[in-house]
């Protein structure tokens, strides 16, 4: 039996830092009063939306398998994880930023980000596929962080601290 | 639902953070809730109302859906 070490350092550490970023989240958030009713509410909002995505990928999983692509578990299992983690944070983080602004959402900038959110996912994913390279999944990380952060922070006019 | 939060806050010279610090929140969800983005759980509600010395129904305006 041969043991993937890069593998497991990647997926064990890949849980301590994630829990440690969240532990510390915690702590900071609790000194601003931070976890009160609506942090709960959107944290769990953004769990129940990346089942959601999850599902979706799923989909497309299956739907690839009856295109006769074999893929393999680890690939899959990967990108399942990586949707679902994905998703819930980068979800919570827009629900966050919704939340803590005055000003709504300008509905054309969010549909060129979703837009490009989304073409930039599927692109990365055949890529991977045709490549069995999971890591061009990791490509698609730019563009996706600059649509979302171009596209769903509204803009501010006033600052809120006045009366 | 609708609020007089903001108006509140104006008439009795009492910041966001101000109010967010009496009633035990984050100033993001008093701002959320002003804004209307988010509805406040019954105890919470109630806590606002009391920081302005009035009642839910003072502060949260409850607006029935035209289909009823």
């Amino acid at each position: 039996m041969e043991i993937n070490i890069w593998g497991m350092i990647g997926l064990y550490g890949g849980v301590i830092g994630g829990l440690l970023g969240w532990w510390f989240g915690r702590q900071k958030a609790r000194k601003n009063r931070g976890l009160d009713e609506l942090y709960y509410h959107i944290w769990q909002k953004a769990r129940s939306y990346s089942w959601y995505v999850t599902l979706g990928a799923l989909y497309v999983f299956f739907t690839l398998l009856n295109f006769g692509i074999e893929l393999s578990t680890a690939m899959v299992l990967g990108i399942l994880l990586l949707t679902h983690v994905a998703s819930w944070g980068i979800i919570g983080i827009i629900l966050t930023i919704n939340m803590s602004s005055a000003a709504p959402l300008q509905p054309s900038r969010v549909k060129v980000g979703l837009f490009v959110f989304i073409t930039s996912i599927i692109v990365f994913t055949i890529i991977s596929i045709l490549t069995t390279n999971w890591l061009f999944l990791l490509f698609s990380i730019p563009p996706n962080l600059i649509a979302l952060f171009t596209a769903l922070i509204p803009k501010r006019k006033d600052s809120e601290v006045t009366y | 639902m609708k609020n007089r939060i903001r108006e509140l806050r104006k008439l009795n010279k009492i910041t966001q953070e101000e109010l967010s610090k009496q009633v035990g929140v984050s100033r993001q969800s008093i701002i959320a809730i002003e804004s209307g983005k988010f509805n406040p759980s019954l105890e919470l509600a109630y806590n606002i109302s009391k920081a302005f010395n009035s009642t839910i129904e003072e502060v949260f305006i409850f607006e029935e859906e035209e289909n009823e």
